[in-house]
């Protein structure tokens, strides 16, 4: 499995914008995917830090959709009002998840 | 010692030769007009020279089933130029079918004015089969008799049981199975085989009897070289049947494997279905297989070509639905992905672009309306998008103006010149959409694979039937058994009861050539 990092300095109010944009328009678009596994949103808000995990079957299509992944990420920054600290590609070395 | 010259071969030999010969002779121009029908064509079919000379062959001799393969065998003929010996019949004048081995070829004629004619030589196999022997076995001691009659009852019994088999809708395999199993058995011999001619100078074997069980050299599926050396060779080339008397010094697959299972010599004939040479029986045997083997083979072969053909057909047909199937959930798939990947991205891009062109609404109108902008250039193309999908799916115009201007608006999108002739009435829906279908397909495919600097569209309605041709100039040599793109335009003309062939010799250009019936439709 293939993972894409997307990190974002946000505020509150960014996250919360921006919680609402992943789960309403990304989400279901980014299920009908080829490939896309999942993805993990993550909020320290102590650090207003907002880090975005999309994980992929295999390389094949994390690579794919690399292009709609940098525009639709940084069009969700512009959008929220902040900027992109970071955007990396990983390959999952483990993923052990107990759902619930 | 004396020397003499090597006779002369003139105008009044190819006369005479043509006149006294026993083989039947005649010559045909493009259309399939007789331009000659000697003395031995008119002794066969009690037709004389008078009443077919200008007229169609398909009006007089060639049956009505097997006009269609014979308008392909001609096209083949005068696009290549290439030899294509065939197996048919041929209708007498009191309505008796008579199987003819043909050979041809293509001479310049100067009573044509320089253009070329198609002589073509036969000889009447239904001569030698056992039509003679059934009279015989009312001649002759009555020991004679008893065996003849036994004889053929033996043959109605073997061919009742395949009938039954074909009947019962059982699979070509076992159809073919049947036919090996009754072939050796009516010729009394260990071991036979039906082979399916692959178009490439192979067989593949479809049936296969042997009482050498698991040591069998030759099993069900093995694709064999069915070269001159071969009696599925000699069938392949002359449609007659043909005998190896002896395999000891014969090379290549098949005579090693017939050495290994220790037979010696060996009979094949040919399976002709629908006038086309289809594949071959063989049968083999340790000793020296009986004088009239041949002509026994080739007439049980003949009376089982009919079971094989509705084997064939069933087969086909269901390779037909299943590549149907498939081509369709390729298609539904494609589609589902061209609309994620294309205008539904394109439409979750503008609803973020909106939503950053409201933010940016008060504080940074200049930065707003560039947003906007760039929205409304991302709903164009996600419109675009939409649109082509729509066209790909069906076509407004071919609904609203019909096939000539949908065909021409295909054209116009195609990297290479197109030139489209179509009739400008309206047919049944399902036609005028198959028919563009398999055109712009074929167009598409010229584009993408042939090398073609240009290519021609001429669709006609004659009759009840929608004729069409799509040529081009290109490289040629596509491979109607490679890939499921051919095959594909073949089942859509054969789902609306039509029919679809392809023409393409190496530099010579491609011609797919199909007749899709109105009547039905």
């Amino acid at each position: 499995m293939f993972a894409r990092l997307h990190a974002l300095r946000t505020t509150q109010e960014q996250h919360d914008l921006g919680l609402e944009i992943v789960r309403d328009q990304l989400l279901p678009w980014l299920r009908d995917s080829s490939g896309f596994r999942g993805l993990i949103r993550l909020w320290d808000s102590a650090e207003a830090k907002t880090l975005v995990i999309t994980l992929w079957a295999d390389e094949e299509s994390l690579r794919a959709s690399a292009a709609a992944g940098n525009q639709l990420g940084e069009l969700t920054a512009e959008t929220v009002g902040t900027t992109r600290l970071a955007l990396e590609d990983y390959e999952v070395s483990l993923f052990d998840v107990t759902a619930g | 010692m004396s020397q003499r010259a090597e006779f002369v071969l003139g105008d009044e030999f190819a006369k005479v030769l043509t006149e006294t010969t026993m083989s039947l002779v005649s010559v045909l121009d493009r259309d399939g007009r007789i331009l000659l029908f000697n003395d031995a064509c008119e002794r066969v079919t009690g037709f004389t020279r008078d009443e077919v000379i200008g007229v169609d062959a398909r009006e007089f001799v060639i049956p009505p089933e097997e006009a269609e393969a014979f308008g392909e065998v001609l096209a083949y003929i005068w696009s290549t130029g290439l030899s294509s010996p065939q197996v048919g019949h041929w209708l007498t004048r009191n309505g008796e079918r008579k199987l003819i081995a043909w050979s041809n070829r293509l001479m310049e004629s100067e009573d044509e004015g320089g253009s070329a004619v198609l002589v073509t030589t036969g000889i009447d196999l239904s001569a030698s089969t056992p039509t003679g022997v059934d009279d015989a076995a009312f001649e002759g001691d009555p020991g004679a008799k008893l065996a003849e009659i036994s004889r053929l009852a033996q043959e109605q019994r073997a061919l009742r049981r395949v009938a039954t088999l074909v009947a019962s809708e059982a699979t070509p395999e076992r159809v073919f199975t049947a036919v090996s199993e009754e072939c050796a058995r009516v010729l009394e011999v260990n071991a036979s085989a039906v082979f399916r001619f692959e178009g490439d100078d192979t067989a593949t074997i479809v049936g296969r009897h042997s009482r050498a069980g698991d040591a069998d050299a030759f099993n069900l599926g093995m694709r064999l070289s069915a070269t001159e050396d071969t009696g599925i060779g000699r069938v392949l080339r002359t449609g007659t049947p043909a005998r190896i008397h002896d395999y000891a010094e014969k090379p290549g697959e098949i005579a090693d494997n017939m050495r290994r299972m220790n037979y010696r010599s060996s009979v094949s004939a040919p399976i002709v279905v629908a006038g086309i040479l289809w594949g071959a029986v063989g049968i083999a045997s340790a000793e020296p297989l009986p004088a009239d083997t041949e002509a026994r083979l080739g007439a049980f072969c003949e009376l089982v070509s009919l079971a094989v053909a509705s084997a064939q057909a069933r087969e086909d047909l269901t390779a037909s639905r299943a590549r149907l199937v498939k081509a369709g959930d390729e298609q539904r798939r494609k589609l589902e992905r061209n609309l994620h990947d294309g205008a539904q991205q394109r439409l979750v891009s503008l609803a973020l672009t909106i939503r950053l062109a409201r933010r940016k609404l008060d504080s940074d109108p200049a930065g707003a309306a560039s947003s906007l902008e760039g929205a409304a250039k991302e709903l164009d193309l996600a419109l675009e998008e939409l649109r082509e999908l729509a066209r790909g799916l069906h076509p407004a115009a071919l609904t609203e103006q019909g096939l000539g201007p949908a065909l021409a608006a295909v054209a116009k999108r195609l990297p290479i010149d197109v030139d489209v002739s179509a009739p400008a009435e309206r047919l049944p829906e399902n036609i005028e959409a198959t028919a563009y279908y398999i055109v712009s397909e074929a167009l598409t495919n010229v584009a993408k694979h042939a090398h073609a600097s240009k290519a021609n569209v001429d669709l006609t309605v004659a009759g009840s039937a929608l004729r069409f041709e799509v040529t081009d100039d290109g490289r040629g040599g596509a491979d109607p058994s490679a890939g499921s793109g051919i095959l594909g335009l073949r089942d859509r003309a054969e789902a609306v009861g039509g029919t679809l062939f392809v023409i393409s010799p190496p530099g010579k250009g491609t011609i797919v050539t199909a007749q899709l019936p109105l009547s039905d439709a």
